[in-house]
């Protein structure tokens, strides 16, 4: 993708791709710095939204609703078959709109907090000023992920975290939102991230028929995609494509990793990946994977780098939303890090005596013995469930063992053999926020507090 | 009584040969010559009902290697497949692999390789003894794929640098551990996967049946997973994985990201970029001739199993009706089936070992290596909760309740386990050097109970007396004697025999009998018989195979 020449960092930003919309007319994909249609290969801008900040597409009974979303808020509007706006629409007050669906008289909203429907006349005015809700979490969670609706009545959202629990749950009405049966609930952090009749596809568990449940992936997926002929997702760097009846695909790259959009453009044998990295039109057979914003002129400032590490001598390690960079001069030129994931969703970073780099990010843990040259994902086998949710507690070394903070618990492995993780019973499975080794280097201290010391 | 399904739907031919010219891609079948072309498959030249077994490109089209009825054939054809020309016989030998290079018509056949020179063929210094499977040039040399060669029958790989005259091994791998691909000193094989003379030998757990390079990507099969690897890239291969792969010893990749995968159960054409696969012979009618049903088997609840060439069925109703078996492999090259203390259906097939727990509906492999390698699988019990596995390289016992941990027993040394069977406490082994041996699993040693000049494999226990079968006769082995049991009145020899609810089934090439052990031994004819059997079920509903229809016996 990248040349091996030098160059500042902002030369890689890509622009965040928010959603994209797949439909008979074409796939659209909403970014920050406008909407584009994939076009034989090639991303198309769609006027007059070039330059704005899309946060959401969806289809509407005429044509298409469109969400931008900027510092100072968000706006909804009602666009036409050819994108052209209709009328602005109000978003429900006080509320996050996170995804959008509509039907034949209305529009249905997913925020932070709940389901909200929007009645709309003949002429696709808006009846009245307000919202219903029609769902809200009693516990103030209720983030809604997504929501679909085939038939008037019925309607299935998955929710992130659901009361009493905080555990996710894919929720289904079948009477316009009188009623609501809490169709799974699922692990911790296990989020539905496509359903139909016969299967989900959830975060850590993968694709499972519906009712069974089944074991955890090694990494939990970024994205999915389900039909009654086809399914494909993505876990880590590799995407996992089957048509029914046919052979499974499975193609691995790092420009993969951490994606939020996946779509099968099986007639043209490729796949559409997107997400904080950009678009990329992936095509197994070729083995390739092209940027699809490459020959594009972008703006200044996309995308956002996370966080900058300091390696040895004086190298650093800059973890962006589009890549993985380092530098030799103090962060003048940079290089994209030979990792096998682009993007390092990385939080915490420590080094261990013989000179290794571990980097944790929020779903693997990475090792570079080559002052961050190249990064390897370690495959980690924890040795009792739950699965780790989230790595993103901290990282703390004594002797020869690494801790890593998690979202449910303290978990060590040791530095000769880091593959195998076992949790820190001492612990529990409480949220770790930070970790950290008391000035002795003997003891563990565990979100802030004191706590016994280890036992190997 | 209700008509049995011959499977007709579900026949594909067996590819032997495929040869790639340009845009032509022609196949040789069990099932005659066909010609690929823009992914349609046509029927080509006139060689329906033959059974192919090489091709080679030639000037004009082909040449041919084929049977038919009880003859063989080798002939030079047209782009068509029509016949040119006859060539010679190769007399004591048949051609299982051809070349056409440098003015030289060359065949590889069971004992050597063979030159067309006039009207005869000569049979190439160096290469006595050799089965050789492919033939093909590389660079400026002759390359011969054995399957065996050299004293001790190993696959190698035999190298001329002089067209012809003189051949050198190059390597030599082990018992049917074929070579698939050679390529600048790195060796592709079927147990040892990708490897170089001096590098270690690691067994994999999926055996490698095929691969071919292409521009900038090398790909292969190995158990059910097609793999291409780019060569600008160096990131994990792209996987396909389909049942139907398994086993399949062609792969060829075409233009705009095709792949065509081609064995012994048909043929398939891959779309690398989503996966689709097409098959081939679908609608090509296949007399049954031309596949395969290799055994039957009972399993549970009145079920029967059948493992063919063309995949894997089950039957709920004695034959009538059939499904699809869902497996890891389609093809299921059953030796041995056997059910676990948990009441799970274990099966060795030649090339792996796999499970059923629900009655054979679905079977997945269970993966494991063993030390030696065990070359192939040719027989399976279970002795209390551990798993035995006979094969060539000898018998396998694991530890209790962990069927992937093998252990080789020395007591049976290296040698081809012919059969097993457990029976109470004890395992009776069946060798190929002859000997029965009562191996303790606990100790994992053995006694030697009889020797046989040829042979033996046991059929049935009762007590410590022991029914096998060893160069077409039964005996008995007690612990005093060995008896021969007398056959039935003017039969002198049987061609096999197998342990069924009735006792034990006996058969020669026209007739069968079962032996009424209970009362007076003597050997009951039993109706429906046809000719040729070669497998038949142990219990109801009872079906037998000559390899090419399925009967029903009573």
């Amino acid at each position: 993708m990248y040349s091996n020449m030098h160059h500042s960092l902002a030369s890689f930003e890509r622009p965040r791709v928010n959603c994209v919309l797949a439909v008979p007319a074409g796939v659209f994909l909403a970014t920050e710095i406008g909407l584009f249609q994939l076009i034989n290969g090639q991303l198309n801008a769609i006027s007059p939204w070039d330059q704005q900040p899309v946060h959401l597409v969806a289809v509407s009974p005429q044509g298409y609703l469109l969400l931008l979303e900027t510092a100072s808020g968000q706006k909804l509007y009602l666009c036409n078959a050819q994108w052209q706006v209709e009328a602005e629409l109000p978003c429900p007050p006080g509320e996050k709109i996170q995804c959008l669906h509509s039907q034949t008289q209305c529009v249905l909203a997913g925020t932070q907090r709940g389901i909200f429907r929007l009645l709309l006349n003949t002429d696709n005015r808006p009846k009245a000023d307000s919202w219903q809700c029609l769902f809200k979490d009693t516990g103030g969670w209720g983030e809604v992920l997504w929501i679909h609706s085939d038939h008037p009545e019925q309607i299935q959202a998955s929710i992130k975290k659901l009361s009493p629990d905080a555990k996710p749950a894919l929720l289904e009405t079948r009477d316009d939102g009188t009623s609501w049966k809490v169709a799974a609930s699922v692990d911790y952090q296990d989020l539905v991230l496509a359903v139909n009749d016969q299967f989900w596809i959830s975060r850590w568990k993968g694709r499972c028929q519906r009712h069974f449940t089944g074991g955890y992936k090694k990494h939990p997926l970024t994205a999915a995609w389900l039909s009654t002929k086809d399914w494909a997702l993505l876990e880590g760097n590799t995407l996992e494509y089957q048509q029914d009846g046919q052979a499974t695909l499975s193609f691995t790259h790092p420009l993969l990793a951490e994606a939020k959009w996946l779509y099968p453009l099986p007639q043209e044998s490729a796949f559409l990946v997107a997400g904080m990295q950009g678009a990329f039109l992936v095509e197994p057979a070729k083995g390739a994977v092209s940027d699809l914003f490459a020959d594009m002129i972008l703006p200044d400032g996309l995308g956002e780098l996370r966080q900058v590490f300091e390696l040895d001598d004086g190298v650093r390690l800059a973890v962006a939303s589009f890549g993985t960079f380092r530098s030799e001069d103090s962060g003048i030129t940079w290089k994209p890090a030979d990792a096998e994931w682009s993007v390092l969703n990385a939080k915490h970073l420590i080094r261990s005596d013989d000179g290794r780099w571990w980097l944790s990010c929020r779903s693997a843990l990475f090792v570079s013995d080559d002052n961050g040259q190249s990064w390897r994902c370690v495959k980690l086998k924890l040795e009792q469930m739950p699965h780790y949710a989230e790595l993103c507690g901290g990282l703390a070394i004594i002797d020869e063992h690494l801790f890593i903070g998690s979202k449910t618990g303290v978990l060590a492995t040791h530095l000769n053999n880091p593959k195998y993780l076992s949790r820190v019973d001492a612990f529990g499975r409480q949220a770790i926020r930070t970790l950290s080794t008391s000035p002795d280097s003997r003891q563990l201290l565990v979100n802030d507090e004191k706590q016994t010391e280890k036992t190997s | 009584m209700n008509t049995i399904d011959q499977l007709h739907a579900f026949r594909r031919p067996e590819v032997k040969a495929v040869v790639h010219k340009g845009e032509d891609i022609w196949l040789g079948t069990s099932n005659g010559l066909y010609h690929l072309h823009h992914h349609v498959l046509n029927v080509c030249g006139d060689w329906h009902g033959h059974r192919i077994s090489a091709l080679a490109a030639s000037e004009s089209g082909l040449v041919v290697s084929a049977s038919y009825a009880k003859e063989t054939l080798l002939a030079v054809t047209d782009k068509q497949g029509n016949l040119i020309q006859r060539l010679p016989s190769l007399g004591q030998d048949n051609a299982k692999s051809l070349l056409v290079a440098k003015g030289q018509i060359l065949a590889g056949g069971k004992r050597g390789i063979y030159q067309l020179e006039g009207d005869k063929w000569q049979r190439l210094p160096d290469t006595q003894g050799a089965e050789v499977i492919g033939l093909t040039l590389r660079d400026e040399n002759y390359l011969a794929f054995c399957k065996k060669q050299g004293v001790n029958a190993h696959a190698g790989l035999l190298v001329s640098h002089d067209a012809g005259a003189h051949w050198q091994l190059e390597i030599e791998t082990g018992y049917h551990d074929a070579i698939i691909q050679a390529q600048d000193g790195r060796y592709l094989t079927r147990w040892r996967g990708p490897w170089r003379i001096g590098s270690s030998i690691r067994y994999q757990k999926r055996p490698f049946s095929a691969a071919c390079q292409g521009d900038n990507v090398n790909a292969w099969i190995t158990g059910n997973i097609l793999a291409c690897e780019f060569s600008d890239s160096k990131y994990d291969p792209l996987e396909l994985k389909d049942p139907r792969f398994a086993e399949a010893e062609h792969l060829l990749l075409l233009a705009k990201g095709f792949a065509l995968v081609a064995g012994i159960n048909g043929a398939f054409l891959v779309n690398l970029g989503n996966g689709q696969v097409q098959d081939l012979f679908a609608e090509h009618a296949i007399p049954d001739e031309a596949a395969r049903v290799k055994q039957l088997w009972s399993l549970e609840e009145g079920r029967t199993l059948a493992t063919t060439s063309f995949g894997t069925f089950f039957s709920d109703d004695g034959g009538t009706h059939w499904k699809v078996s869902s497996s890891e492999w389609a093809v299921l090259d059953a030796e041995g089936l056997t059910m676990s203390p948990e009441g799970a259906w274990y099966m060795a097939t030649q090339r792996g070992l796999f499970s059923s727990w629900d009655n054979g509906e679905s079977w997945s492999q269970v993966k494991f290596t063993t030390t030696p390698h065990f070359a192939e699988l040719t027989a399976i019990a279970f002795i209390g909760n551990r798993l035995a596995l006979g094969s060539k390289s000898g018998l396998f016992l694991s530890d209790a309740d962990q069927p992937k941990q093998l252990r080789w027993i020395s007591c049976v040394g290296n040698t081809t386990v012919k059969g097993l069977l457990a029976k109470d406490n004890s395992l009776w082994v069946g060798t190929e050097d002859g000997r029965l041996l009562e191996v303790n699993a606990e100790t994992e040693t053995g006694i030697m109970r009889a020797v046989f000049q040829h042979p033996c494999r046991p059929l049935a226990a009762a007590g410590s007396v022991v029914t096998l079968l060893s160069a077409k006769q039964l005996f008995r082995v007690s612990p005093k004697e060995v008896q021969a049991v007398k056959l039935p009145d003017t039969v002198h020899e049987i061609q096999d025999a197998a342990c069924t609810d009735l006792g034990l089934v006996a058969w020669n090439k026209h007739h069968g009998w079962v032996l009424n052990a209970a009362t007076d031994m003597t050997w009951l004819p039993i109706k429906h018989w046809i000719t040729g059997v070669k497998s038949i079920s142990s219990s109801t509903p009872r079906l037998l195979t000559d390899r090419i229809k399925i009967g029903a016996w009573s």
